[in-house]
């Protein structure tokens, strides 16, 4: 490393000092939240940057609230925050991905808005966030943009940011009706990447007995991390049956491309998605106050 | 650059670079070698230690977040010589062989049990508390019991 140029690492206390300084280093700063992925690459030499931008001691940027039936989760709160946060509670899709996210120590580091900029098609944290239509905050010094979470993942570790932005927040809506989420994932080892990982959220109509809304993503099958449009639109609209969840669950194969690698062949992670798509639909119908 | 953190209760200086990871800076410069080294990837937890009383995994840690922090270590757990009651848990639950992976299973422990754990103490739950880390002497199953134990001690 001696042979590195020097480093700058800044700490800005706002966001406009931390907006700022992206500006001034436009393409040779690099923003940091937890840096623990960036952590990896550093030392497996991927990467050198000259700059480094902090942003976790940015108070605004790790606030979670609810307003006007919006919440809104800051980019550098962590996954311990919001594991803890009364906001999160009710979404049941998401705290039951932060449970299984790594261990502790990485959960009390990372960061959703780092996780949503590192765009590693395996995390377990976008696939909750696709189900329930999040949008991502963006922002540099002259403007503020608004993108669907599922067109800000482009391709493989891609993410639709410009050099001079930063993820601000990422936000989705309060949910109304009967509703119930789940997220289910395999693993070779306890608190592993996923070898796929599925988030169904589902709302129910008022007798509780059909699906008048469902969204299905997952984790680990492709470039990103994707919704499952198959699955989707044969269960909208169709009577609660364990008959036409099972069925359609298998579709899930149309939708996806797992590639083979250590964690296991193409042809299992399209079988695995479809067992996990069916338990994570029936928990969601479940956890909705429909029966199975 | 130089950062200025609380180091075990005392403030201190270091002169670090941003892709050093701070359990480098504990080891060589504060001598503090109870941070251990093992995985390099944030796999085995024998490098935790408590950033703000929460645990982290050290070589995962940018050295720079440091500062303005406060840093905790195994070596501060204990005072005026008598362990700590994690420590003393551990010690007396037979929870350790070789000894490499007890700092980092005290480190997360102690975290665990600031952030009111149940009690009676439930396995599931202290399972998942020390994921984050490895053992590969003990078979986990008296470490579970320390820190069972240690629960139900911090109540007395």
């Amino acid at each position: 490393m001696s042979s590195s140029p020097p480093q700058s690492y800044h700490l800005p206390l706002d966001l406009v000092s931390a907006l700022t300084l992206l500006a001034e280093h436009e393409g040779s700063a690099k923003i940091i939240a937890g840096g623990q992925s960036i952590m990896l690459l550093l030392r497996q030499g991927f990467l050198s940057p000259e700059t480094f931008v902090d942003i976790s001691c940015i108070p605004e940027l790790s606030e979670i609230a609810t307003i006007g039936g919006v919440v809104h989760v800051g980019a550098a709160a962590t996954y311990s925050s919001l594991e803890s946060s009364p906001e999160i509670q009710p979404y049941s899709v998401l705290t039951d991905s932060l449970h299984v996210i790594a261990d502790p120590q990485i959960r009390n580091l990372g960061t959703v808005g780092g996780a949503l900029g590192h765009a590693d098609p395996s995390l377990d944290i976008v696939p909750p966030l696709l189900c329930l239509d999040a949008n991502v905050v963006l922002k540099s010094l002259d403007k503020t943009r608004i993108v669907s979470l599922s067109n800000f993942h482009q391709e493989y570790m891609t993410a639709d940011l410009s050099k001079d932005e930063l993820i601000h927040s990422v936000t989705f809506n309060n949910l109304t009706g009967p509703h119930g989420g789940a997220y289910e994932k395999a693993s070779n080892v306890e608190g592993g990447w996923p070898t796929v990982g599925v988030a169904a959220q589902v709302v129910l109509d008022d007798t509780l007995s059909i699906i008048s809304d469902v969204k299905i993503a997952l984790a680990a099958v492709g470039d990103t991390a994707i919704r499952s449009p198959c699955i989707e639109k044969s269960l909208i609209g169709s009577v609660i049956s364990m008959d036409s969840i099972s069925k359609s669950s298998e579709l899930v194969s149309q939708d996806i491309d797992p590639l083979d690698d250590l964690s296991g062949s193409a042809e299992y992670k399209s079988h695995l998605a479809g067992v996990l798509s069916k338990r994570a639909l029936i928990k969601a119908i479940n956890r909705a106050g429909g029966s199975l | 650059m130089r950062i200025n953190f609380e180091l075990n209760g005392k403030s201190v200086s270091a002169e670090v670079s941003p892709h050093q990871p701070l359990r480098d800076i504990l080891r060589s410069q504060f001598d503090l070698t109870g941070v251990k080294v093992g995985c390099h990837s944030g796999r085995c937890g024998v490098c935790s230690v408590l950033l703000d009383d929460r645990v982290v995994k050290s070589c995962l840690l940018m050295a720079p977040k440091a500062n303005g922090r406060s840093i905790a270590t195994i070596e501060g757990l204990s005072t005026n010589g008598e362990l700590h009651y994690v420590q003393q848990a551990f010690k007396d639950n037979f929870a350790l062989q070789c000894g490499y992976c007890t700092p980092g299973f005290i480190m997360a422990t102690v975290d665990y049990l600031s952030s009111s754990p149940s009690n009676p103490p439930l396995r599931d739950e202290i399972k998942s508390a020390i994921k984050g880390n490895v053992c590969r002497c003990t078979g986990y199953e008296k470490i579970i019991s320390a820190v069972s134990s240690a629960i139900i001690s911090s109540e007395n």
